[in-house]
C-alpha cells in the first residue's frame, strides 16, 4: 500500500498547482461559480466530510416520508442543507459506484466494472487532488475495490479499512487495517468503530483543512443492527410492495441465492441498521458542533446504490429500475449562499468529485465525466442535464445481464446484453413504479419514442466513450 | 405382496413415478410462484406465493426424502434410487445455469458447474437419500422380518457421512462463505 504520492505524481501536482489559477477561470465559466473569488487570501478552505453508506436507498429516510423509519440526524442535514431528490448512480453496484464517487468517472472509464475488478493505480481520486492542493486527508471504512488485499492509493494520509469477506467486512469484530497494520477489533460494532476513528481524526489539531471519507459497511447484507437496536421495529407494519413475497431473497428467480431469511425479517433488520447509521451521523454532527466547525465543514451523505425490497419481484440491486439506481444525496454547507432546500435536478454519483474540487477551489480535471453541482446547490432552477447514461456490467456468477439505459426527466429506456431480456421503456411521470413497459404496447407514438431514446442512448455512449466489458 | 419379501414393481412404478412426483411438484410450484406476482388480491397473492415457494423449496432440497421412500418400497435398487434422488436437483441446477447463458464466456459458463450452490443441490439430494434410507430399512425390517436388512449398512452410512460433509461445506451460510470464496478466487485466477 502506498499512501504518499509517487515521484511522478509529485511532478503532476506541481504542474497542477501551476495550472490552478488558470483553471479557476475555466471553472467559473462552466459552473457560474468562482471558488477562488470566495477564497480570499488567508481564508481557510472548507473541511469536507463525505459519509458514504452501502445499499441505502433513497426513500429509507424519515424526511422522505418513510412509513416508520426515524432518522433525525440525517433529517437535520436535509433541513439545514440541500436534498437532491433525483440523485442516481451510473452503475448500481458497490465497487463501481464507489470508484465513480472517487474519480468522477463512469465505470467503463475508471475500470472498476464490478465488485471483483480492482482499483487501478492509474485512477486519480478527488482525495488525491485535494491532498495535492493542501488538504489533510483520511479514508476510514469500506474500500472494497481490491478484494482481500490492500489497495494502492495515493493522496490519503490515514487509511483505515477492512479486507474480511472479500472487502465487504462484517458487522461485529471486524479486523481493521490501520495504516497498513492489521488490528483485531473484538467486541466492536463496525458503524461505531469506524465513527470512533472518524471522531478522533476530526478532533486532531491541524493547520490545513481536512477531507474525511467515512465509508460505512452498513447497510449492506447481512443487515445486522447493534444490540441496542435489535428488535426496534418488531411488530411494525413494513408496508412492503404488493408484488413482493417473503421468499424473494431465497428464490431470486429460482436461484436460491442470497440470505436464508424471509424478506420481511431482512427488511426489519435493514431499517434498524439504517437507524444505527443515523446515530453515528449524529455523533459526527455533535462533534462538529462542539468544535465549532460545523458551518466551516461541507457534509455530504450518500448511498452507493439503491436496493430492491420485492419491487419487480427482485431482491438486491443492479437493474436500472428506480429503486436500484436512486440514492440519498444530501449536502450541508451553510457558508455557500442559497445552499438549502430540495432540488429536483438529476444529479449523479460522478458529480461528487468535481463538486468537491469546485468548492475547494481546485481545478477540475478534464477527464472527470461528472458536473459540479455548486450552481444546483445554490439554485433550484439552475440548469442541469436532461439525460444521462446508466450502465451495468455482468458480475459472475449473478444472472443479471449487462445493460445500458438512458434516463431523462420523464422517460427511461433500457437495453440488455445480447437481448437476453427485451428492451424496456417507461414513462416515469405516468408510471413511476415502472410496471408497464410501453414497448409491449405497439403504437406509432411508442415506436417513435423508442427511436428517439435509442438515439439519445447511442449519443451518450459515444460521448462518454462507453464500451462493453465483462472485466476479463 | 408377500409377507416375507418386498415385491419389485415395474420400472415405471418404481423409478418413473417417484421422479415425476417430485419433479412435477417442483415445476408446478415454479409456475405458480411466478404467476403469484400477477395476482392483485393481496391475501391470495401472499397465500399463493408462500405455499408455492414452500413446495418449491421442499421439492428441490428435500424431495429426495419422499422419492427415495417411495422408490425403496417399490423395489428400486440402490443405484436406481441414487438416480431418482438426483433428477430434481439436477434439473433445478440446469435451470439456474441456463440463466447465465449469453451473459458470460463459455469458460465461465462451464465453470459455473463448480459453483457451491450448483454442487450443493445434488449432494443435498444424496443426503436426503441416505437419511431416508435409515427409516426405510427400519420400516422394511418391521414389515418383513424374515428378510431383514442391516439398518446401518456400510455403503449407506458412508454416503450419509460424505453427503452431510459436502452439503455443509457447499451450503453453509447459503453457500456464500468458505468454499465460495475459494471458488471465486479460482475464478479470478482463471478469468480476470
Amino acid at each position: 500500500m502506498h499512501n504518499s504520492s509517487s515521484d511522478s505524481s509529485q511532478r503532476q501536482i506541481t504542474r497542477r498547482n501551476a495550472l490552478k489559477l488558470l483553471g479557476a477561470g475555466a471553472i467559473s465559466g462552466i459552473t457560474g461559480f468562482n471558488p477562488l473569488a470566495q477564497l480570499t487570501a488567508g481564508e481557510k478552505r472548507p473541511n469536507i466530510i463525505f459519509i458514504l453508506t452501502d445499499d441505502h436507498r433513497y426513500d429509507a429516510l424519515s424526511f422522505m416520508n418513510h412509513p416508520f423509519l426515524k432518522t433525525p440526524n440525517l433529517d437535520r442535514i436535509a433541513s439545514e442543507g440541500v436534498v437532491f431528490e433525483n440523485a442516481f448512480v451510473t452503475t448500481s453496484l458497490c465497487s463501481p459506484s464507489r470508484a465513480s464517487f472517487l474519480t468522477g468517472q463512469y465505470a467503463h472509464t475508471h475500470g472498476v466494472v464490478n465488485n471483483f475488478k480492482k482499483w487501478s493505480g492509474d485512477n486519480i481520486s478527488f482525495m488525491e487532488l485535494l491532498k495535492s492542493s493542501g488538504y489533510d486527508t483520511a479514508f476510514i471504512g469500506k474500500w472494497h475495490m481490491s478484494g482481500e488485499s490492500l489497495p494502492e492509493v495515493r493522496g490519503i494520509d490515514h487509511f483505515i479499512t477492512f479486507t474480511r469477506n472479500g472487502g465487504q467486512g462484517v458487522y461485529f469484530d471486524c479486523p481493521l487495517y490501520i495504516d497498513g497494520v492489521r488490528t483485531e477489533r473484538p467486541g466492536k460494532y463496525i458503524n461505531e468503530d469506524l465513527t470512533d476513528f472518524a471522531l478522533d481524526y476530526i478532533d486532531e489539531e491541524r493547520d490545513n483543512p481536512f477531507c474525511l471519507f467515512l465509508s460505512h459497511k452498513a447497510v449492506h447484507l447481512a443487515f445486522k443492527p447493534p444490540k441496542h437496536l435489535d428488535n426496534l421495529y418488531d411488530g411494525v407494519d413494513l408496508k412492503l410492495p404488493p408484488e413482493s413475497n417473503p421468499f424473494i431473497p431465497f428464490t431470486d428467480n429460482h436461484a436460491f441465492l442470497g440470505a436464508l431469511m424471509p424478506l420481511g425479517t431482512m427488511y426489519r433488520n435493514y431499517c434498524e441498521t439504517v437507524v444505527s447509521v443515523d446515530e453515528q451521523v449524529g455523533r459526527v454532527l455533535a462533534a462538529l458542533d462542539n468544535l465549532g466547525i460545523a458551518d466551516d465543514t461541507i457534509i455530504i451523505y450518500a448511498g452507493d446504490n439503491g436496493f430492491f425490497w420485492g419491487e419487480h419481484g427482485l431482491f438486491d440491486k443492479r437493474y436500472a429500475y428506480e429503486e436500484s439506481i436512486r440514492i440519498p444525496f444530501l449536502m450541508r454547507y451553510p457558508r455557500l449562499a442559497g445552499a438549502r432546500g430540495r432540488r429536483s435536478q438529476m444529479v449523479l454519483n460522478i458529480d461528487l468529485a468535481p463538486t468537491l474540487l469546485d468548492l475547494a477551489g481546485v481545478e477540475i480535471p478534464d477527464n472527470m465525466q461528472g458536473q459540479s453541482l455548486v450552481s444546483a446547490m445554490q439554485s433550484p432552477t439552475a440548469a442541469s442535464r436532461e439525460s444521462w447514461l446508466y450502465e451495468y456490467f455482468p458480475e459472475f456468477p449473478t444472472h443479471v445481464p449487462g445493460m445500458t439505459a438512458v434516463r431523462t426527466n420523464r422517460y427511461k429506456y433500457t437495453e440488455y446484453q445480447n437481448r437476453i431480456r427485451p428492451p424496456e421503456l417507461y414513462d416515469l411521470e405516468e408510471d413511476p413504479k415502472e410496471m408497464s413497459n410501453l414497448l409491449q404496447q405497439d403504437s406509432t407514438k411508442n415506436r417513435q419514442l423508442k427511436l428517439k431514446l435509442k438515439q439519445e442512448l447511442e449519443r451518450l455512449k459515444a460521448k462518454t466513450g462507453y464500451r462493453f466489458t465483462t472485466g476479463i | 405382496m408377500s409377507k416375507n419379501m418386498m415385491k419389485k414393481q415395474n420400472f415405471a412404478r418404481r423409478v418413473v413415478q417417484p421422479i415425476i412426483l417430485v419433479t412435477g411438484i417442483m415445476l408446478l410450484s415454479m409456475l405458480v410462484y411466478d404467476l403469484s406476482g400477477t395476482i392483485k388480491s393481496r391475501i391470495l397473492h401472499d397465500a399463493t406465493s408462500t405455499i408455492s415457494a414452500l413446495f418449491l423449496f421442499l421439492s428441490i432440497w428435500l424431495g429426495g426424502l419422499i422419492a427415495n421412500t417411495i422408490a425403496f418400497f417399490r423395489g428400486a435398487t440402490f443405484k436406481e434410487r441414487i438416480g431418482i434422488c438426483l433428477v430434481a436437483p439436477l434439473i433445478w441446477s440446469f435451470m439456474v445455469m441456463s440463466q447465465l447463458y449469453g451473459i458470460y464466456s463459455m469458460g465461465e459458463f462451464f465453470f459455473f458447474l463448480l459453483h457451491p450452490l450448483i454442487l450443493g443441490c445434488p449432494v443435498a439430494g444424496l443426503l436426503c437419500l441416505s437419511i431416508s434410507e435409515l427409516w426405510c430399512r427400519k420400516i422394511h425390517n418391521y414389515k418383513y422380518p424374515r428378510t431383514a436388512l442391516k439398518v446401518f449398512q456400510f455403503g449407506n452410512v458412508s454416503l450419509l457421512i460424505l453427503s452431510f460433509s459436502l452439503t455443509f461445506l457447499f451450503l453453509w451460510e447459503a453457500g456464500h462463505f468458505y468454499v465460495y470464496n475459494i471458488y471465486m478466487r479460482i475464478h479470478a485466477q482463471l478469468f480476470i
